[in-house]
């Protein structure tokens, strides 16, 4: 079931209303966990036993830990639940990719070996739930956290519906706990739940699927689009894929607050920051907390030297461009990013003044930013924007002769007369992209730039009809899948 | 919990507030092709049985006369062919709950829908305009229909409702799709007088028939008899020269018709085969002559075989 869907908008009320008539704890997460399971079995009843699998392995795994007082097996216990976690997300995810790249190896050496004909269709938010379910394991083993004792609790925590298919990536540690203690409803945290829910709505819909219609025009026929709209496409897929997936956040967020559910934050307007390091801080943080967490410090994070250091980052930077998808263009966007953190780390010392500024949030003061700052984030964004070329190309060849495409056509005038007339042909489309970068850089301090408690009710009530009607009159005209999904 | 639950209470009902006085089942303003859909099912409601019910897609809107047909034979005819997109289930169950005692029931389904269901995004469409229209799918389908374009259909509904003329369908000014381009009984007038459009007619493969589909035309024809009503199957146009291209699926598909026990194959595609200057724009739609030919072969047709009961 996907939010931006009639079925949730009838699913959501219906499990809110048993949820808080629900008499008790256990029954309130018995609530959620049977919504959990028909919201993930709304695709495929069949993946649910999936889902089942991986979080029994990882429950398992965290009361034997727990009890055990032998640290070699408890270690031994962790290695094998991980290993039972990464086999069902390589089976489903990875299989057919390394097959099919050794064949092709193999073909390039000579060796003619049959095609791969097996369709493996991946389960949706796989990667999600398989993490979340990893770090659980890794808590216990490591004490930050004491093993569920209720398998109900584990299972509630592990498939809780608004976070399930494409995150935030809970932790154990943060997350679990809600589901162990009593929730008692929060009027003002329902009503922010609300508020978190239509500002994600707005930007999926209002700005996110238009201008997936602009880049999948521009990338649908690479070949045959011109530099322009290339141009144009790869800008527009940097904030779609922006727009959906902090989308995806907001409404989770919202909608876990409906429970009383507190989730961590996953975006921090990652378009506003001056280098890429920053970048990182600011996009998808749950997962670049789990790899900075679960492998860049069990690596030796930045306690080590500096060329260690590099290594470390370029180990986390292809293994999440390997997170993304088993296709040589994700881990090639993967290595981009790998290269950009590793030149940024190499060229800014923290004791440089200049340096303090780029690693800095943007700046907080005043309405209308430094030019310099303006150009760090340009900087920024256009770095991002080459990586995004790669992870929207449908293989790495295509996106080379993308980026070289647009870079050469940069040096004719008509390449910008070009996108200056693509720019109006897609005008209501791309002023609803800069209303949204107005209203989030005007809101930059707040975590949801739709916090608006504070104002009169009417104004309250004001602004809540129109974006709703808003979004029911001009955002309804094609609802794209969350591109998170996917992975 | 109670407040919450009021001011959410509240604010519904402050949209439905907005919305309602603008709300309109019939949708007036709405001159999308599809929303003749509305007049076809208010047709089907209100006339009194025995009458002559046309079933199929824009072949039987575009090239029956109804008005000739119904001098003809003197029958009230409702003429419920509006696209072949909607797929024949859908078509089927339009009509079926709705068949009386002593109703002639014409099937005249194009060739190339024999095997699939319709398109999802007219499925969609027809939602928007006539959302009564749900009952006349299946469960399975309309999850999917929800899952899939449910936003879109609500977002349709408004907007057609609050801002009519803001979809961007095939209702532009040049366009004779428009739904006042069809006559009270069902029939599609607009492009009268306009003769043919002298492009090359573009013909899609036949498939065969789908078993699904079969079964389903099975069911339909047993309901027609158990309501007293008879059912015919008639040919849809098609341009004689291309007939021969799929020749081997429509007569592999014609001999599966026959063998239905309670439906009556009237002809075969001979008989409805027409020079290219007697179609429109494509090959299912004829001209305003085509289509006074085609009724008066049905109309002889009929009454022959009625005739020979009597």
């Amino acid at each position: 079931m996907s939010f931006a869907s009639l079925a949730f908008f009838l699913f959501l009320p219906l499990v809110f209303c048993v949820h808080w008539l629900a008499s008790n704890r256990k029954w309130q997460n018995g609530v959620l966990l049977a919504a959990a399971y028909v919201f993930y079995g709304w695709w495929d009843w069949r993946f649910c036993f999936l889902m089942m699998a991986s979080s029994l392995i990882d429950y398992f795994a965290g009361l034997w830990i727990d009890v055990e007082t032998d640290q070699g097996r408890r270690k031994k216990i962790m290695v094998v639940a991980l290993s039972g976690n990464l086999l069902i997300l390589g089976f489903f995810k990875y299989f057919k990719f390394f097959v099919e790249s050794f064949i092709e190896s193999c073909g390039n050496l000579g060796i003619h070996l049959p095609a791969w004909s097996w369709q493996i269709v991946l389960p949706v938010g796989v990667s999600f739930y398989t993490f979340q379910s990893m770090s659980y394991t890794i808590d216990v083993y490591l004490g930050r956290c004491r093993a569920s004792r209720s398998v109900f609790d584990y299972l509630t925590f592990v498939s809780f519906f608004p976070q399930l298919l494409a995150g935030p990536i809970e932790r154990a540690t943060a997350l679990l706990p809600q589901f162990q203690h009593i929730r008692v409803f929060s009027s003002g945290a329902a009503s922010e739940g609300c508020r978190f829910i239509i500002w994600g709505l707005a930007k999926k819909m209002l700005v996110a699927d238009p201008l997936a219609e602009i880049a999948n025009i521009a990338y649908g026929f690479s070949a045959r689009s011109s530099a322009a709209q290339l141009f144009l496409g790869s800008i527009c897929f940097a904030f779609q894929i922006y727009c959906d997936f902090s989308a995806y956040s907001d409404i989770a967020v919202g909608t876990a607050r409906l429970f009383g559910i507190q989730l961590m934050r996953n975006f921090a307007y990652p378009y506003f920051s001056q280098s890429i390091t920053e970048f990182w801080r600011r996009w998808h943080i749950s997962l670049s907390t789990w790899f900075r967490d679960y492998i860049y410090i069990p690596l030796g994070g930045n306690r080590v030297s500096s060329a260690k250091q590099y290594r470390n980052l370029l180990i986390v930077a292809l293994v999440s461009g390997l997170w993304h998808g088993a296709a040589w263009h994700f881990i090639v966007w993967g290595a981009l990013h790998g290269i950009y953190l590793v030149t940024e780390r190499a060229l800014m010392r923290k004791d440089n003044p200049a340096s303090r500024r780029l690693l800095s949030i943007v700046d907080t003061e005043s309405l209308v930013p430094d030019l310099a700052s303006v150009l760090c984030m340009l900087r920024t964004f256009t770095l991002a924007c080459i990586g995004w070329v790669f992870f929207r190309a449908q293989t790495v060849g295509d996106g080379l002769n993308i980026v070289w495409r647009i870079t050469t056509a940069m040096f004719h005038a008509r390449f910008y007369a070009d996108v200056l007339q693509l720019v109006q042909s897609w005008s209501p489309a791309l002023a609803a992209l800069g209303a949204l970068i107005l209203i989030e850089w005007w809101n930059r301090k707040s975590w949801n730039p739709f916090a608006i408690a504070h104002k009169p009710f009417l104004l309250r009530w004001a602004a809540y009809t129109m974006v709703c009607w808003y979004l029911l009159l001009f955002g309804t005209h094609q609802t794209e899948e969350f591109i998170y999904f996917q992975f | 919990m109670k407040k919450f639950l009021f001011k959410a209470a509240a604010f519904v009902l402050l949209q439905l507030s907005i919305f309602v006085p603008f709300w309109h089942p019939e949708m007036p303003h709405d001159n999308n092709y599809l929303a003749a859909t509305i007049e076809k099912h208010h047709r089907l409601q209100t006339t009194p049985s025995p009458r002559l019910i046309l079933i199929g897609g824009s072949n039987l809107a575009f090239g029956i006369n109804s008005d000739s047909l119904e001098q003809e034979l003197g029958l009230p005819v409702v003429n419920m062919g509006l696209t072949a997109n909607l797929g024949v289930r859908f078509m089927l169950n339009e009509a079926e709950r709705k068949i009386g005692r002593g109703d002639i029931v014409i099937l005249s389904l194009e060739h190339n829908i024999l095997a699939d269901a319709g398109s999802e995004l007219t499925e969609a469409q027809i939602l928007e305009v006539r959302p009564a229209s749900m009952v006349f799918f299946r469960a399975a389908e309309l999850k999917h229909l929800i899952d899939h374009y449910g936003l879109s259909i609500v977002g349709g509904v408004l907007r057609r409702s609050l801002l009519p003329g803001s979809q961007r369908e095939l209702d532009d000014e040049k366009s004779v799709y428009k739904r006042q381009s069809f006559n009270p009984s069902g029939s599609f007038t607009g492009h009268y007088g306009k003769g043919s459009k002298r492009g090359p007619l573009q013909v899609l493969s036949i498939p065969k028939m789908s078993a699904d589909i079969r079964e389903k035309i099975q069911e339909f024809a047993r309901h027609c008899r158990e309501r007293n009503a008879l059912c015919f199957y008639t040919c849809p146009p098609y341009p004689a020269a291309q007939l021969s291209r799929g020749q081997c699926e429509i007569n592999e598909n014609l001999a599966q018709l026959k063998e239905i026990p309670d439906l009556i194959v009237l002809d075969s595609p001979c008989d409805h085969a027409y020079p290219p200057e007697l179609f429109y724009d494509t090959c299912y739609h004829l001209t305003e002559q085509g289509a006074y030919e085609r009724t008066r072969t049905l109309a002889l047709e009929l009454r022959s075989f009625l005739n020979s009961r009597r």
